[in-house]
């Protein structure tokens, strides 16, 4: 359980950090942290991006408009001829660019996990959309659809959510950046590498908290099912214990058997769940390649198999002091 | 002629006179500022008005406005409600209750929810700056200074500059200017600095406070609408 979250919380950022660097920007921008003034996910205004044409060694710049949906999902506004020019287009594996208004296109993932075809319709945001085409994977978002079409659906006309730049020497995109942070103090400026560097689990607080409790909820699990599965084994043991008492085995001798026992458990535990993160990547690749991407994160294994041993250790203890602590006579007589 | 000059400019300075000793009427030490507002806010229920909000964006010298009615009412002493409905082309209606800020796009018929959780103190202070707020409250969030009377939107007023004191409001709020009214004890404009040069202008026109009949449907979105839980 532990590995297959954390695989995909690891999964879910790496697929975002490969969408935005798909893009082909060399600097994105993001609005001043003031939306709880501006009550607005879209505050900054279209007519940035002329500013932006005009700056020293900005060769092309572009924005977008991001409208979250359900889950990790969301719903992007683009123009896409704009976006053509910077990224170097969608490579479409059927159907083609937006026909009419209400068209959207999607990745080949979004369309295989919601049975999506060209010409398919759906619904987003309470708007009936067509599907015109579906893209290969790995370029900015799931699902597009026209920005002033977005922009005028939920009232934010020549707004914009975030800005991509392209600068004529990516060697110059860090000093670029330092120019526009000192002339727009407030807003987010980064290269594309600072920017997929911070879609980190350290650094995005929420996940970071998400696997804390993951690991804290599967460590009371593990502890309270090793335990109960012990101390139920002590309890079938019981004459046998007795046996081993009446034959001279010291408590350490029983204790050393039962925390072998325990141990083998939790290794054989941690293998077997190993594997079965291979089969639960196999399902989400499967059943839902949008909603979730799974990753192997190996250094999680050690870790793992850590918490497992700790955990099956720890709910050994108690009946292992009651194994060893029981009166042979009693325990020899017990039915 | 030089009769008439002399004429003239005797007129000027006794409209100016007037101007400064009207001026000077308004004026109030800042405690007795916080003693009216403490006041009102004891008594305050509620309130409606038209607003106009202007957004600059100061890298491209550019202007945006907005326009609607804003509709604030008292639940209890520490929880205000507000529906914010624009209108226009960009028509949209943002609604807060409780943990919960809604926000409505009519041209899609639809209400996207979010709770906003450890936010909400912040959001309904900022947007309600100057509602129903005791004087106190307003010290104890900002350094303040009293630039004196001012007369904006027709109205009488004192002109108040808040300067945040918790450091992480004053990364993304370098300021507020808030022009009180002297009629009604409520926000005729608030003025929000953004480090950089931004800033958001609301306006406040036909206030009325505590009208006699304000009820609850008046804060509601449509009920037809379909709702979405964002988060």
């Amino acid at each position: 359980m532990i590995l297959t979250l954390v695989g995909i919380s690891y999964g879910t950022l790496d697929e975002t950090a490969r969408r935005a660097r798909g893009v082909g920007a060399d600097i994105v921008v993001r609005p001043p942290a003031t939306s709880v003034i501006s009550l607005s996910s879209s505050p900054m205004s279209q007519d940035l991006l002329s500013f932006f044409m005009k700056q020293a060694h900005v060769a092309f710049a572009t924005g977008t408009m991001i409208q979250p949906l359900s889950g990790f999902d969301t719903l992007t506004g683009i123009d896409l001829s704009q976006f053509n020019e910077l990224s170097g287009g969608f490579r479409f594996v059927k159907g083609g660019p937006f026909q009419s208004d209400d068209d959207v296109i999607v990745d080949e993932y979004y369309a295989r996990e919601n049975r999506l075809g060209v010409g398919s319709t759906i619904k987003l945001m309470n708007h009936l959309w067509r599907v015109s085409g579906i893209f290969e994977s790995g370029k900015l978002a799931r699902i597009c659809a026209k920005l002033d079409v977005l922009q005028s659906l939920t009232g934010n006309s020549r707004k914009l959510s975030q800005i991509y730049l392209k600068v004529d020497d990516p060697n110059r995109a860090q000093s670029v950046v330092k120019d526009l942070r000192e002339k727009m103090p407030g807003y987010f400026i980064y290269t594309m590498e600072e920017f997929t560097s911070l879609l980190t689990i350290n650094s995005v607080g929420l996940l970071r908290n998400f696997i804390g409790v993951v690991i804290g909820v599967a460590v009371i699990v593990g502890f309270i099912v090793v335990s109960m599965a012990m101390y139920t084994a002590v309890l079938e043991r019981t004459r046998e214990v007795g046996i081993l008492k009446s034959l001279g085995a010291s408590s350490g001798y029983i204790l050393n058997l039962l925390f072998r026992e325990t141990l083998l458990i939790a290794i054989i535990g941690t293998f077997t769940g190993i594997i079965l993160t291979y089969g639960t990547r196999w399902l989400m690749m499967h059943a839902v390649p949008a909603s979730l991407t799974q990753e192997t994160v190996y250094k999680w294994w050690p870790i793992a198999g850590a918490i497992s041993v700790a955990g099956a250790l720890l709910g050994a203890i108690f009946p292992g002091w009651k194994a060893v602590r029981q009166d042979v006579i009693q325990a020899i007589s017990y039915e | 002629m030089r009769s008439l000059s002399i004429r003239v400019s005797l007129a000027v300075c006794a409209v100016a006179l007037w101007g400064a000793a009207r001026n000077l009427g308004w004026a109030q030490s800042t405690a007795e500022i916080f003693a009216r507002l403490d006041q009102a806010a004891h008594t305050f229920t509620g309130a409606t008005a038209n607003i106009r909000v202007l957004t600059h964006t100061g890298i491209i010298d550019e202007n945006e406005t907005q326009s609607g009615i804003v509709v604030v009412k008292r639940y209890s002493p520490n929880e205000m409600r507000f529906l914010i409905n624009f209108t226009g082309k960009d028509a949209q209606a943002i609604a807060l209750r409780d943990r919960t800020l809604q926000i409505y796009y009519p041209k899609l018929n639809t209400v996207r929810e979010y709770d906003i959780g450890k936010f909400k103190d912040l959001a309904q202070k900022l947007i309600l700056l100057g509602f129903g707020m005791p004087g106190r409250e307003l010290a104890a969030d900002y350094d303040i200074s009293n630039l004196g009377g001012e007369r904006v939107e027709s109205q009488d007023s004192v002109h108040l500059q808040l300067t945040p004191r918790a450091s992480d409001v004053l990364k993304q709020l370098s300021r507020v200017d808030l022009w009180i009214s002297l009629k009604t004890n409520c926000p005729v404009q608030q003025k929000f600095y953004m480090p950089g040069g931004d800033y958001r202008l609301v306006t406040y026109s036909d206030v009325k406070v505590n009208p006699r009949h304000l009820p609850a449907s008046a804060l509601e979105l449509p009920k037809a609408a379909k709702r979405e839980r964002m988060n």
